[in-house]
């Protein structure tokens, strides 16, 4: 009867969309009222030979999309007619190399302790001990003479990296991002090895570019671009990924093909010097608490071989931090072209640009606290078009030349 | 441009919101005192001397912080006291604006508009019912959406 219920046309004006056994719920979405479709193509479907289209409008709410809907393979979703320009291929090399600046061992563990557990509810305990061991690499570890405790913390950073390292590769794997040939508005990213995803949306209904550099990617000179519409990241694990780990230059190239990337940014203010150390602050109070607590420790004699470690470990992690802090305060900037804002700031451990056109923010939030209402600093926010209040932030920058930037950002609108 | 505060009568409403908090820390300070009567001496003449800088000081910083101007196509508004924030919000940028009054804000003649733009929501609280007609009046009809 489900099945029977669902209906679909996809009209001249609008597409058509009927569901539903007891409670019938018609849907039309004008083609102009589009954003994005996601196509997805699993391994499981596919076994049944189906596959899922999610088309996303302005009204999609988090993470659920307008309309959702299983087609057949066979079906063709109508950009098979339209011809496409390969704008980049993202190398077997870069993806390689993405996934191995991307992968930590966290998520690894995350994604792989469900299925140990599922496998035990489906399959029974049994199996479950055998799923676990056959991933506890700790004995081959230790036999290389390294401790126990530390053979099997090494243990599971190797696995969890591992994995994640391997969901990331046939993810991301055979990625290209098309063009439309005769029609330049459309964008086509096509991804994934065993689960293929298309993402189809155009050149107009991109809010923002955010152009990421993580701290390996820093020093490898490369990074990773991602578009930010309406649907991105609706599925489960998807970055909104468009150009994978490359230089500069083939990334301003790549978006010059598409036609996303404005000329030239005039107007730029940086941070000022005053306000490097609110950047700094946090790591050096960490670096300053963990240096006493190791000299309180040893004071009292508790310094044992497993806080030895804890401290092995801290220290350069947290040098490390201070050091991409320093270089997100070099970075930081905020700059102004004719049709467009670029904003330069860090988010977690990235180095982030991102490129708003200004047609698509929504309105800009100045905020001063009252240290920096004393140091003449400020924050600034822009909301973009978007389904869920997205928002790009950029701290401490000189009030005055802020406002000034602001006010010509909003003369533009 | 002309600049705008919110009505005079926020401070009553806020005030009033402040003491409504104190009624419930009485309660909690009560219900304290059964197990410990330090603690709840302690808890007792923090939340009523909060109370009170909130009710004496702080309120009168809030009403005059907290301001807007309205132009041909645009509202500008500043507000905060620790944490001051400066809004534009174009009226092209706006899908529809919505108005909210509890009974306490229509006894003293206030509403609090929310402005929906395309993902977010911006506030502008306890203003009159003359203010707000206004700023719907200019923004609506230079967004070519008519009257709300």
């Amino acid at each position: 009867m489900k099945y029977r219920s669902v209906s679909y046309l996809s009209g001249e004006v609008r597409f058509h969309y009927k569901q539903g056994v007891f409670f019938r719920r018609k849907t039309f979405i004008p083609y102009e009222f589009i954003h994005s479709i996601v196509i997805s193509n699993n391994i499981f479907p596919r076994i049944f030979g189906a596959k899922h289209l999610q088309v996303n409008s302005a009204t999609s709410i988090l993470r659920k999309s307008a309309i959702n809907l299983w087609v057949s393979q066979k079906e063709k979703t109508g950009f098979s007619n339209i011809p496409l320009t390969v704008i980049y291929k993202g190398s077997f090399k870069r993806i390689l190399l993405m996934a191995t600046t991307w992968s930590n061992s966290l998520s690894g563990l995350i994604i792989l302790a469900p299925i140990i557990q599922k496998v035990g509810n489906i399959l029974g305990k049994k199996y479950e001990e055998q799923l676990y061991h056959t991933f506890d690499i700790s004995t081959y570890i230790a036999m290389v003479g390294i401790p126990p405790l530390m053979a099997f913390i090494a243990g599971f950073i190797i696995v969890g990296y591992a994995v994640s390292f391997t969901v990331i590769l046939f993810r991301y794997g055979l990625f290209e991002a098309f063009s439309g040939e005769k029609n330049e508005n459309f964008v086509v990213i096509n991804r994934g090895i065993l689960n293929k995803n298309t993402f189809i949306t155009k050149t107009m209904r991109i809010n923002a570019i955010e152009i990421r550099q993580s701290i390996l990617m820093r020093l490898l000179h490369i990074s990773s671009v991602y578009i930010n519409t309406i649907g991105t990241g609706i599925i489960k694990g998807d970055k909104s990924l468009l150009i994978a780990a490359e230089s500069d230059t083939v990334i301003n190239d790549t978006l010059r093909k598409f036609k996303l990337q404005p000329d030239y940014f005039q107007n730029k203010i940086k941070l000022p010097k005053r306000a490097w150390m609110s950047y700094l602050s946090l790591p050096l109070y960490f670096l300053i608490g963990a240096a006493t607590l190791l000299v309180l420790l040893i004071f009292f004699g508790f310094f044992s071989p497993v806080v030895r470690l804890v401290f092995i470990l801290a220290f350069p992690i947290i040098i490390i931090w201070v050091i991409f802090r320093l270089e997100a305060a070099k970075q930081s900037a905020l700059s102004l072209s004719d049709n467009a804002v670029k904003i330069c700031y860090f988010h977690k451990l990235n180095l982030t640009k991102t490129i708003i056109p200004i047609q698509k923010i929504q309105f800009c939030s100045v905020k001063q606290n009252i240290f920096q209402k004393i140091a003449h600093t400020c924050n600034v926010q822009f909301y973009v078009y978007s389904a869920k209040r997205t928002s790009f932030i950029i701290k401490n920058l000189d009030y005055k030349k802020t406002i000034e930037l602001v006010k010509s950002v909003e003369k533009a609108y | 441009m002309q600049k705008q505060n919110i009505s005079i009568n926020s401070k009553k409403l806020l005030r009033l919101r402040a003491l409504g908090v104190m009624s419930l820390c009485a309660f909690i300070t009560g219900g304290l005192y059964v197990f410990s009567s330090i603690i709840a001496t302690i808890f007792g003449i923090t939340s009523v001397a909060c109370c009170f800088i909130y009710i004496l000081i702080y309120v009168n910083f809030y009403f005059r912080m907290y301001s807007f101007e309205l132009s041909s196509n645009s509202l500008l508004i500043k507000k905060g006291v620790f944490l001051q924030n400066r809004i534009v919000i174009n009226a092209s940028r706006i899908q529809y604006i919505e108005s909210l009054q509890s009974p306490v804000q229509k006894k003293l003649g206030m509403l609090t508009l929310m402005l929906h733009t395309a993902g977010s929501i911006v506030l502008l609280s306890n203003i009159s019912n003359e203010q707000a007609k206004e700023v719907k009046i200019t923004l609506l009809s230079k967004n070519g959406s008519g009257l709300s």
